[in-house]
């Protein structure tokens, strides 16, 4: 029963939050769609930093450390214009090798 | 006009919007799979399966659910989830211009569908192109892509799936993934500019939930944007 209250007060936010800009419920300017673009960004960018920095790997010593690396490798594959596939192996490719090569030496 | 130009003329943009989602996909099947398990754990597991249609956000039901398990309040629960989702109406907002003139049931499709991946790729895609109605049809060639797909993923976690998704390195696909759809805007002072000024907020509130810090991030991203679309270049 509480699973189901909450569940059900969610998906209400959720869809006013989705419903109430796209079906014109408020008016939004271009002006204000261009913020919110970068608003957009901003909520994606910051995801992207709580992922690496909440990285938790028990084996591996320094493990948010080569989270850290492995983003930056996918990253600078990205802003180069790599597909996403591209950027995805690289990024975990990139973890797998620096984390047994600590694994290794330590 | 030769067969070349043929094929050209009838590459859809919807087919093209698929297409493009594909590679997130894989990146979505250990996140699918982490929820999927703690969806299968959940006291209900028939009404947490049914809020990966309704809610549509994996981090907001993957919060609800922790919070839960964790003896947290119905309140709080509710609130960090709703926090996650809020950047929907941003998201929305955005989006809104190009679905002015569509039709109802377009635009209710549009908003249903709404999330993360199909967002950044239609902004990817406005960069391209100039034409609102094909920009339209790809964001609901990615967005139906990924939403026919999510349930089928969440479910295969419940399943039993749990040993992919538990992988440290699982863990990193989601900021690869994101990472990946923003660097286009990076290159860009209106999209670098807001994309720092969250980052920076993301590492002072990594002591905070998620979903409050996302907020804040993206509301500094806001101002940030607001100041570089002011300035004079």
């Amino acid at each position: 029963m509480s699973t189901l209250a909450v569940v059900l007060a969610v998906t209400a936010g959720s869809l006013a939050f989705r419903l109430v800009p796209l079906l014109g419920l408020v008016a939004v300017p271009e002006r204000a769609a261009r913020v919110a673009r970068g608003a957009g960004v901003a909520a994606m960018t910051a995801m992207v930093v709580r992922g690496v920095l909440e990285h938790r790997d028990p084996g591996v010593p320094g493990a948010g450390w080569i989270a850290v690396a492995a983003v930056a490798v996918g990253l600078a594959a990205a802003i180069r214009g790599r597909s996403l596939s591209v950027v995805l192996l690289w990024g975990l490719a990139s973890y797998g090798v620096l984390a047994s090569a600590v694994r290794l030496l330590t | 006009m030769s067969s070349i130009d043929n094929v050209v003329e009838r590459r859809s943009p919807l087919a093209d919007g698929a297409r493009a989602t594909l590679p997130a996909l894989v990146a979505y099947v250990p996140f699918g799979l982490l929820v999927g398990a703690h969806v299968a754990t959940s006291p209900d597991p028939l009404v947490a399966w049914l809020g990966t249609f309704t809610i549509y956000g994996g981090a907001a039901q993957l919060a609800l659910l922790d919070v839960l398990a964790a003896g947290g309040s119905l309140l709080a629960a509710a609130v960090t989830a709703l926090l996650l989702q809020a950047r929907l109406a941003v998201y929305a907002a955005a989006l809104a211009p190009d679905w002015r003139a569509a039709p109802l049931r377009g635009r209710l499709l549009a908003a249903v569908t709404l999330t993360d991946v199909p967002w950044a790729m239609s902004q990817g895609r406005a960069g391209q192109t100039g034409d609102v109605a094909s920009r339209r049809r790809f964001y609901l060639g990615a967005a139906l892509t990924l939403w026919a797909a999510w349930p089928v993923f969440v479910t295969a976690g419940m399943l039993g799936g749990t040993v992919l998704a538990r992988q440290p390195v699982a863990g990193l696909v989601a900021p690869l993934l994101f990472g990946a759809l923003v660097a286009p805007s990076l290159r860009e002072r209106r999209g670098a500019v807001p994309a720092l000024a969250a980052a920076a907020t993301a590492v002072v509130t990594a002591p905070w939930s998620s979903g409050s810090a996302v907020l804040l991030a993206s509301a500094v991203g806001a101002v940030a944007a607001a100041a570089v679309n002011r300035s004079p270049r």
